[in-house]
């Protein structure tokens, strides 16, 4: 999970700089991604459009797993 | 250049194209593939190759490489307009990737497709088929009325966009979902515009993407007896059809 929010998030931005941590409960996942300040914009989107695409792709994954699957973004 | 062109059908688009390439004995990248037919199980394809691959082509694309830079070239104003073969393979190659890091095994097969556009003019379509994954996740990579499968295409294209600064705006299609919705659109669309007709008033149907709405037009733009128009914003922007007036 986490490699494809790298994989995802590197696409999407101009710092090699991403940390992600990831906490596994029984019925979901919660991933935290942080990013320099200046791209954070990038993440989110206009109205947080790329969030929204970012957390529909990690729920394919995770509902494979039968799990839920959160994303914060901090920057 | 001339063109040698042959139709294969077969259970699925990437195996029509894969024994077509076999019988042309040429390369995927040689050739262009457009998809005739698709239903359930079967699809039908036309694979068109130059007779003859010759260096003078290579050269020239070397060249297109070039100009690239330069601002409002022909070169650069085509490429806007024209999905290049590289940005197919890239844009390929990014799917199979996000595919591989969500653990799914699938095939994907470009295709493109010549269509009008919103004025008439020709266009060409990208399209990734993916093939061969299961039912369940199928389903999921659809998603609630096709919503997740809409997040999917909008981050490939995004990250298409980050690599080559283009918006190609490929589409994706899984279990031929867009057909299968297209048919239901076009259905909705007829039934709806008979009910304008017998009641003589408006009525707007459910909001839906541009693309989605993109049918709904396209339907009904020969039908005399209604009209169609978009009204609202964003998330909620729907169709209404109206009768025609005069009517």
């Amino acid at each position: 999970m986490e490699e494809l929010l790298r994989y995802i998030v590197e696409g999407l931005i101009d710092s090699k700089d991403i940390t992600i941590s990831k906490r596994s409960g029984q019925h979901s996942i919660t991933l935290n991604l942080r990013v320099p300040p200046s791209e954070a914009g990038k993440v989110i989107g206009r109205n947080g459009r790329v969030v929204k695409a970012i957390r529909d792709v990690l729920a394919i994954m995770a509902a494979r797993q039968h799990k839920r699957v959160h994303l914060e973004v901090n920057s | 250049m001339a063109m040698q062109k042959i139709e294969v059908r077969a259970a699925t688009v990437a195996e029509a194209v894969a024994q077509a390439l076999d019988q042309l004995g040429r390369d995927e990248d040689e050739a262009l593939i457009e998809v005739l037919a698709q239903t359930a199980d079967s699809a039908l394809v036309r694979v068109s190759v130059p007779e003859e691959f010759d260096d003078e082509l290579e050269l020239d694309l070397d060249d297109a490489d070039d100009a690239v830079d330069a601002p409002d070239s022909a070169v650069s104003r085509r490429r806007r307009q024209l999905p290049t073969e590289e940005i197919i393979a890239q844009a390929r190659s990014i799917l199979e990737n996000l595919l591989q890091h969500m653990d799914i095994r699938g095939f994907v097969t470009p295709v493109v497709q010549a269509a009008e556009n919103r004025e008439g003019e020709p266009e060409q379509t990208v399209t990734l088929h993916i093939e061969g994954v299961d039912e369940e996740t199928t389903g999921l990579i659809i998603g609630r009325r096709g919503e997740t499968l809409r997040s999917l295409q909008y981050m490939l294209n995004l990250l298409i966009h980050r690599q080559s600064g283009h918006w190609p705006q490929v589409v994706i299609d899984i279990g031929q979902y867009r057909q299968r919705r297209q048919d239901s659109l076009e259905g909705l669309a007829h039934r709806m515009a008979e009910r304008v007709r017998q009641s003589g008033r408006a009525i707007p149907l459910e909001p839906m993407s541009a693309y989605e709405r993109r049918v709904i037009h396209m339907t009904l733009r020969n039908d005399d007896s209604v009209y169609t128009e978009s009204s609202g914003e964003g998330e909620n922007r729907k169709i209404v059809i109206f009768p025609a007036k005069g009517r």
